[in-house]
């Protein structure tokens, strides 16, 4: 899965309005960003692309950009 | 069955001595929390949307005065008002609690006095949480196939609500008290097969900061200013309450429990296929869900059973196999699987053909 593959699946998970995000959307900024959020963030991972996020990492995320950072080559380009 | 010197010991095990499950129930404090209630003072957190992602309408808590041998004490003479067994018989106690009323004596001694169970039996606390009814399953059938006890109580009992602050919704919205009571005991069998078990376990103390109370044992007993501190998510929470990784604690889920899943099922030679139902801890259903998903079990071999109760840690399993058989969904003859995993981390998983009900 390709970025642009991911992106509407991240969008609808962390409830982003696809049409304006961007990578430097803000999480804190999204509306119910929240605990459960980096949970579904997780899900979505394991699910579409088999992999296990560091969590903690994940939690330290401040934009979109930065989620996709932590995901790196498992994302092709 | 008696040993060689004529006396009267159990024996020592014989072959055809297999432990099984006889009866479970369970006990829940009468207060209830509602997602109401738990959602007031949130603007992001709706009584609906806790429950759509947590999957529990209530938890039951505990009150000021009630602790965990109290809940204790409620679930066995539950149990024994069943007429499976009189407190007389019970040679064995085991309790599983992570709250227990004193950090000594043992919460289990205090509950033989209480039930009238004999001075001659035996009665530990082993601390574990969402893995406990796994290893007391464990623990139960090993004293009881060789030989060291015939009638097993094993116990469950936790009041979480107590390390809980009741402004961190994290787990608020989560957590109920429970305690819920196992009746295991000794059967002749000619077959080779087994009632409880095979058996997989798993331990990872790297995880342990993760889901955590990090005040009031001995490495820090108390602080003199105790000062709730908010997170990121406006969930705020003292030293002495429990923390909860909650991201963390799902990875650390989806890395071990279709793993112990898997090791099983080899294990015991057989596909979920061959099972009848799936009892996993009840976490919660957002993360059940996943899981189930993730190995795929059907639907309609998976349980769900926490919206009454919420996640009672190591009570949820047992609560959850009592639910079951009452709805007929659990029947006589039927091969479980039961999987805990949690604090610690730790994590258990045992194949249990059921026999509650037949005594």
């Amino acid at each position: 899965m390709n970025k642009a593959e991911f992106l509407p699946h991240l969008a609808q998970v962390i409830e982003a309005d696809i049409g304006t995000m961007s990578e430097s959307t803000v999480l804190n900024e999204l509306p119910n960003w929240d605990s459960m959020r980096l949970l579904e963030v997780i899900a979505l991972v394991d699910e579409q692309l088999g992999v296990n996020l560091n969590a903690n990492q994940l939690a330290k995320c401040e934009t979109v950009g930065q989620i996709l950072d932590i995901l790196g080559e498992k994302l092709a380009y | 069955m008696r040993c060689e010197t004529g006396c009267r010991c159990a024996g020592g095990g014989g072959d055809n001595m297999k432990a099984t499950i006889t009866s479970t129930e369970y006990y829940l404090p009468a207060h209830v929390l509602s997602n109401d209630m738990v959602a007031v003072g949130s603007e992001d957190w709706t009584p609906e949307k806790i429950f759509e992602k947590t999957g529990v309408r209530q938890r039951h808590i505990a009150s000021a005065e009630e602790c965990s041998s109290d809940l204790a004490v409620r679930a066995c003479e539950k149990l024994f008002a069943s007429g499976c067994c009189k407190p007389e018989e019970i040679d064995f106690i085991l309790l599983c609690t992570q709250s227990p009323d004193y950090f000594l004596p043992t919460t289990a001694c205090l509950l033989q006095h209480r039930l009238g169970i004999p001075n001659a039996a035996g009665a530990l606390d082993f601390n574990l949480g969402c893995s406990g009814y796994i290893y007391g399953l464990g623990l139960a059938k090993g004293l009881i196939e060789t030989g060291q006890a015939k009638k097993v109580l094993l116990v469950t009992a936790e009041t979480y609500s107590k390390f809980i602050n009741t402004e961190d919704r994290s787990v608020r919205s989560i957590f109920g008290d429970a305690a819920a009571a196992t009746l295991v005991t000794s059967i002749e069998s000619a077959s080779s097969g087994e009632f409880i078990g095979p058996f997989v376990y798993g331990t990872d103390g790297s995880g342990a900061e993760n889901l955590i109370v990090p005040v009031g044992g001995m490495r820090a007993r108390t602080v003199n200013e105790v000062e709730a501190v908010g997170d990121k998510f406006g969930n705020k929470r003292t030293c002495q309450d429990l923390y909860m990784n909650g991201a963390e604690i799902f990875t650390f889920t989806l890395r071990s429990v279709p793993k112990a899943v898997q090791q099983l099922l080899d294990k015991a030679q057989c596909s979920l296929a061959d099972l009848d139902l799936v009892v996993f801890h009840q976490a919660n259903k957002y993360m059940l869900d996943h899981l189930r998903k993730k190995i795929s079990i059907p639907e309609e071999k998976f349980v769900i059973a926490l919206s009454n109760s919420g996640n009672t840690v190591s009570s949820t399993i047992p609560i959850a196999l009592t639910e079951a058989a009452r709805d007929g969904r659990l029947r006589t003859g039927d091969k479980v699987m039961l999987v805990g995993f949690g604090v610690g981390y730790s994590w258990g998983a045992a194949i249990v053909q059921w026999r509650g009900g037949l005594s």
